[in-house]
């Protein structure tokens, strides 16, 4: 559905946010990068990473909201779920991007290994592990909610 | 794991999937046609897909449309670091469970888990190599339809940018009984019918039991003796 086109400009939309937030924070760590809607340069080297489908965590965020969705849980715990876990994944995100930036400064091979690998896959274990918390909040509460009745 | 993978095992996983992709384009294609995947020297993939289609082609000079011309087969060639792709899930689910407490499940999980995961990879890829070979097709129909276009885009971001990464994760938790009982606790109402579970024991729904009552002369049913 992200990928129909009348939903293709929000997403764009989203993944130029990314890029200036991304931007603000490398400035705040005196790092230097330019963002140019969907592309982060750096300004001496001129090299840069550009956020497209898939880089910007959407996937996974979907497929985490998904699980907390389908599981058996009061609306109260799915709403702390879904807030929790976006944050989380996009957190992460973040960390991603950055890092592919000044990867791609030091080793294109690294990069390549970190962009297509290596990131991919911790995006997705935080997904689980995110998924695995809220699930141990759900069964605890839920044990609460017993132990009072 | 995702070390050795890159180091060590890519090349033999290539070769594995190289195999396994051929026999199941061979099952797709008619026998006694060419080879269906064959690497050039520098690594790549070059697949022939059969297709069933006709063009036919404009005379640039006259304007007019020539005698068609029938296809039978496509030829395309994907890069070693796009095929690349399909041997990672398996590293990542050994990498799951190894990681995961080890219990009775865990080599059957992990032998299951890999069996699985690696028909997944060679199925991904086929839809892949598929998928290409209509977008392909498509590109000589200039007036094709736009929601088959976007279908195929569709179906190829999921098995390039899905599939792959969630796969291994959701096998994992499938397949391997004690990690699934460490995310999902067991005591969890939608999990355990509550019929199997021991009342005040710590399985399962923590049935509400009336109260002790301390008068032994009274029936457990509430009725006076």
């Amino acid at each position: 559905m992200l990928m129909t086109p009348w939903l293709k400009p929000a997403v764009t939309g989203f993944d130029r946010g990314l890029v200036r937030t991304a931007a603000i924070l490398i400035h705040l760590f005196r790092g230097h990068a330019i963002p140019q809607g969907t592309v982060l340069r750096d300004p001496s080297s001129g090299l840069a990473v550009e956020m497209k489908d898939g880089c910007n965590g959407v996937n996974v965020t979907v497929l985490l909201c998904a699980a907390l969705l389908a599981f058996p849980a009061s609306w109260s715990l799915k709403a702390k779920g879904l807030l929790i876990g976006v944050v989380a994944i996009q957190f992460v995100n973040f960390l991603r991007f950055i890092s592919l930036y000044y990867l791609l400064q030091y080793s294109q091979a690294w990069f390549d290994f970190a962009h297509a690998y290596l990131w991919e896959s911790l995006i997705m274990l935080d997904a689980l592990a995110v998924f695995w918390l809220w699930v141990h909040l759900v069964f605890r509460s839920t044990a609460i909610t017993h132990v009072e009745a | 794991m995702l070390a050795l993978w890159w180091f060590a095992l890519q090349s033999p996983m290539l070769f594995a999937l190289e195999g396994a992709e051929s026999v199941a384009l061979r099952l797709l294609s008619s026998p006694g046609s060419k080879e269906p995947v064959e690497l050039d020297p520098s690594g790549d993939w070059n697949f022939r897909v059969p297709v069933e289609d006709t063009q036919r082609e404009t005379n640039p000079a006259s304007g007019k449309g020539g005698a068609p011309t029938k296809f039978r087969a496509i030829e395309f060639t994907i890069p070693r670091s796009d095929v690349v792709l399909f041997t990672f899930s398996v590293p990542v689910f050994w990498a799951i469970v190894l990681g995961a407490p080890l219990g009775k499940s865990s080599a059957r999980a992990l032998l299951w888990g890999t069996a699985v995961v690696a028909v997944v990879e060679v199925f991904s890829l086929l839809t892949l190599v598929e998928i290409t070979a209509y977008a392909v097709v498509a590109q000589l129909h200039p007036s094709a339809d736009g929601l088959a276009a976007w279908a195929r885009d569709v179906g190829d971001k999921i098995v390039v940018g899905v599939i792959p990464f969630a796969a291994p994760v959701l096998v994992a938790v499938a397949l391997h009984r004690d990690l699934r009982s460490q995310i999902f606790p067991e005591s969890h109402p939608a999990i355990i019918n509550a019929d199997d579970a021991l009342p005040g024991t710590a399985q399962g729904i923590q049935v509400q039991r009336p109260a002790l009552d301390r008068n032994p002369d009274r029936d457990p049913r509430g009725r006076s003796r």
